[in-house]
């Protein structure tokens, strides 16, 4: 999933200066599940923003709806017509979402509420770490699971390099590194005759941005 | 002014009612608001700061002794959604102590009546939104 932080208050709180109705609009897909910008997330922005401006004496009006996807159109077509009348829309979605919103919205003014950091997944509640940079050239079937691309500090596909000291990496010394993890994943599998293929250099080519993808199903004729 | 306290209480601490509490602290004194929850641990960051906005002055959670929830670890897991709160409502300019979490075995009612009056004073120095 994508993980996103929100951004501080104050910045958002500033960037409404100026505004007398606001509408905060949340997502209930990857930054719900990072408790970022979900329903719940929402209600907190609008309850310390309503009581901020309150004690600030400013009469704000503020106002908050979550949909289900914000990067998918059908649910944004729910919302779109209760967002016109407000000066500004805060998108607690992740940057995809936020621009699909702008697409749809325009010339609606609209502010990022979090900042989107990562593709990743959940080790422990609470907890979310990188695992996949969206590279286009999977090789997880070969390293066991493990992704060099965003373990490894240096993404090298061909490891361990010299600076791997215990299983520690030399870039940090708390973090593992990742091709002793693919080493013992891979011996672990049965598979450790993996770890002597020589992958080629990545294509970056199928990195071009920005990317596009169309079902073929949908290419037409 | 009265001051708003809204006391969201472990169900294990079964001896307090509203009743109970106003004889702690007359009626003329605070409005107090108690809701029972299965554990202090069901405490939701949302639940807190909503309470606030709509004109508690202060909230208090009233949990197990650490070490001894039911659940294990409700009431660790309440202390840290209290600090939660009380950040965001630091961020708001609205200081960092309207929210008090505080541990009281069941039925230690001397402990519940001295925590209970030492919010409702500390409610009346700092005073509404």
């Amino acid at each position: 999933m994508i993980v996103a932080e929100r951004k501080p208050f104050d910045e958002i709180k500033t960037a409404l200066a100026g505004c007398r109705k606001v509408f905060i609009l949340g997502c209930d897909t990857c930054v719900s599940v990072c408790m970022a910008g979900g329903k719940k997330e929402v209600g907190l922005l609008a309850s310390q923003l309503r009581m901020s401006f309150k004690k600030d004496g400013k009469d704000i009006q503020i106002d908050e709806d979550t949909v289900e996807r914000q990067c998918n159109r059908e649910y944004m077509e729910l919302v779109l017509s209760r967002l016109q009348d407000y000066d500004l829309v805060v998108s607690m979605a992740c940057g995809a979402g936020v621009q699909l919103l702008a697409d749809l919205s325009e010339p609606l003014q609209i502010l990022p509420g979090v900042n989107t950091r990562f593709i990743g997944m959940t080790p422990q509640d609470g907890t979310w770490e990188e695992r996949c940079r969206a590279c286009g050239n999977c090789i997880l079937g070969e390293t066991g699971g493990i992704c060099p691309v965003t373990v490894c500090a240096k993404g090298i596909l061909n490891g361990p390099c010299g600076g791997t000291d215990h299983g520690k990496c030399e870039v940090d010394k708390d973090k593992d590194c990742a091709w002793t993890l693919i080493y013992h994943r891979l011996e672990k599998m049965g598979k450790l005759d993996n770890i002597r293929k020589d992958f080629p250099p990545r294509n970056h080519l199928v990195q071009c941005h920005p990317a596009k993808q169309v079902h073929e199903v949908y290419k037409g004729e | 002014m009265k001051p708003e306290i809204v006391i969201y209480c472990c169900a294990n601490f079964s001896a307090v009612s509203e009743e109970d509490a106003e004889k702690i602290i007359p009626e003329d004194h605070a409005v107090l608001r108690i809701s029972r929850l299965p554990c202090s641990g069901r405490t939701d960051v949302l639940y807190l700061l909503r309470s606030i906005e709509a004109g508690a002055t202060m909230t208090m959670i009233v949990g197990c002794p650490e070490g001894q929830c039911q659940f294990v670890e409700g009431n660790l897991r309440a202390r840290m959604r209290v600090r939660y709160a009380n950040r965001l409502l630091a961020e708001a300019g609205l200081g960092e102590d309207r929210i008090q979490m505080v541990n009281i075995a069941p039925g230690d009612g001397i402990a519940f009546a001295a925590a209970l009056r030492n919010v409702v004073a500390r409610a009346r120095e700092i005073g509404p939104l």
